[in-house]
């Protein structure tokens, strides 16, 4: 009977508070090794995978990527000279511009891990300075953000999970929305029938929630239904990034320049210094 | 005395290892309804082979754990486990003669109970609502009950964990 009240105690403690969560993370770097070896099978079949080839196949392979690598570098020779120039065009607009921060690649670890939810171990933690609510993107778009970290693995909770939420703007004409998960795909809350929202219409995170970067693709607009007798459109979209079948992700650190930061220590309340930190950063960067 | 009574806890603590790493290994997402609630299974065993050693301190302890294991919120599986041991705890002995097909039979109503209990207080603490596969898994636990308690009763046998 006692245990019963503690563990409803503890439950609510956990669920309404968050005193627990050092407990937590204590008792989840315990578990670490338990992951690992669960993880191992998965690890030993992708080692069998990548030892046993074939010369042709890896000469094969190799060519290939040499010629996406050379497609890529092309590719951001534009994008280079374009992200200055929209720095020094949003420095003279007075806003502040995204730079790029940190990055570090973290592999997935291949386990079943959650009950109900849309949950992904990494195998990436604090000692890899991964903090809670840390955007986690792959190559197609933003896939969740980190709900908790431990030593040396950490949990993601994917963008179509029902707790998920991020703001968004649409990439044809702006027009901003809250984009929640509802366990397989998004949908867009509260927006009139009139709103102009296609099919097709690709999503971007608009950066409003300040947790997740500006402007990385979020998801596509696959159905809008709209019924006069309901107050708001229907609206559903699927997720850009691979949710269902990553195996790598990349966790993003926000941009921090050292130089503002003794700056703004320097000159606290000063308004007029913003801007010309921002035209400065801007000639810093070409 | 005393030191008979604690022989190969070691055993048990392995056993239940075992089970949390059977739980969270990754199955293909269509084998995944059919996945046993092996802490369930492992548990009720020691509960009925050992009650006065392994009981609701123990059910507290490895709930608490396998919370941790599966991000849950924490106390989730505790009180869930603690009832379980609470009930076989009161029934061992009736459970200990049934026949062996009964005793799947019981494990499985068993196992209904704590999937329901799992679901409600997940649910309580706003999880989302889940689909009719997931009851599928305490047919599994029944199927798989007599060959577990096989195993377990030799291992115990062998070990001589009393």
């Amino acid at each position: 009977m006692l245990s019963l009240i503690l563990a409803a105690i503890l439950m609510v403690l956990d669920y309404r508070y968050d005193y627990l969560s050092s407990a937590r993370k204590g008792v989840s770097t315990v578990l670490a090794p338990i992951y690992f070896l669960a993880n191992l099978p998965n690890e030993v079949a992708s080692w069998a995978d990548s030892n046993i080839v074939s010369r042709n196949d890896l000469l094969n392979e190799n060519r290939r990527l040499k010629d996406e690598l050379l497609i890529l570098k092309a590719q951001n020779q534009r994008l280079i000279g374009l992200e200055s120039e929209n720095a020094r065009l949003r420095s003279l607009l007075g806003s502040s511009r995204t730079l790029r921060g940190k990055r570090v690649i973290a592999e997935v670890l291949n386990i079943d891990s959650s009950l109900f939810a849309n949950e992904l171990l990494l195998n990436k933690g604090s000692i890899d300075d991964v903090f809670v609510g840390q955007p986690v993107v792959d190559a197609e778009g933003i896939m969740g953000q980190i709900v908790e970290v431990s030593t040396s693995t950490s949990r993601m909770i994917l963008l179509n999970d029902q707790k998920h939420a991020i703001p968004v703007r649409v990439d044809r004409n702006g027009v901003r929305a809250i984009a929640q998960g509802n366990g397989r795909t998004l949908y867009l809350r509260h927006l009139p029938n009139t709103i102009d929202i296609e099919e097709g219409d690709l999503l971007l995170s608009s950066g409003l929630g300040q947790k997740f970067p500006d402007g990385y693709p979020v998801a596509k607009v696959i159905s809008v239904i709209r019924q006069s007798a309901q107050p708001y459109a229907e609206i559903l979209a699927e997720p850009t990034a691979n949710i269902n079948r990553a195996n790598h992700v990349l966790l993003l650190w926000p941009y921090h320049d050292p130089q503002k930061a003794t700056k703004a220590k320097s000159s606290k309340g000063e308004g007029d210094d913003d801007i010309a930190d921002a035209i400065e950063e801007a000639s810093d960067a070409e | 005395m005393q030191s008979k009574q604690k022989r190969g806890t070691w055993v048990i603590i392995l056993t239940f290892i075992i089970a949390l790493i059977l739980t969270v290994i990754p199955l293909p997402e269509s084998w995944s309804p059919y996945r046993p609630d092996w802490i369930l299974l492992v548990f009720s065993y020691w509960v009925i082979a050992l009650p006065h050693r392994i009981g609701l301190l123990w059910a507290f302890i490895w709930g608490l754990i396998f919370d941790a294991l599966l991000g849950s919120t924490l106390g989730l599986h505790s009180f869930t486990l603690c009832v379980i041991a609470f009930i076989l705890q009161l029934n061992y002995l009736r459970i200990r003669i049934y026949p062996i097909w009964k005793q799947a039979l019981t494990m499985g109503g068993i196992a209904l109970l704590y999937l329901a209990l799992v679901l409600w207080l997940s649910r309580v603490t706003g999880s989302p609502e889940s689909t009719w596969t997931y009851w599928i898994s305490a047919a599994i636990d029944a199927v798989l009950w007599p060959w577990l308690f096989i195993l377990l009763r030799d291992i115990r046998r062998y070990f001589k964990v009393q």
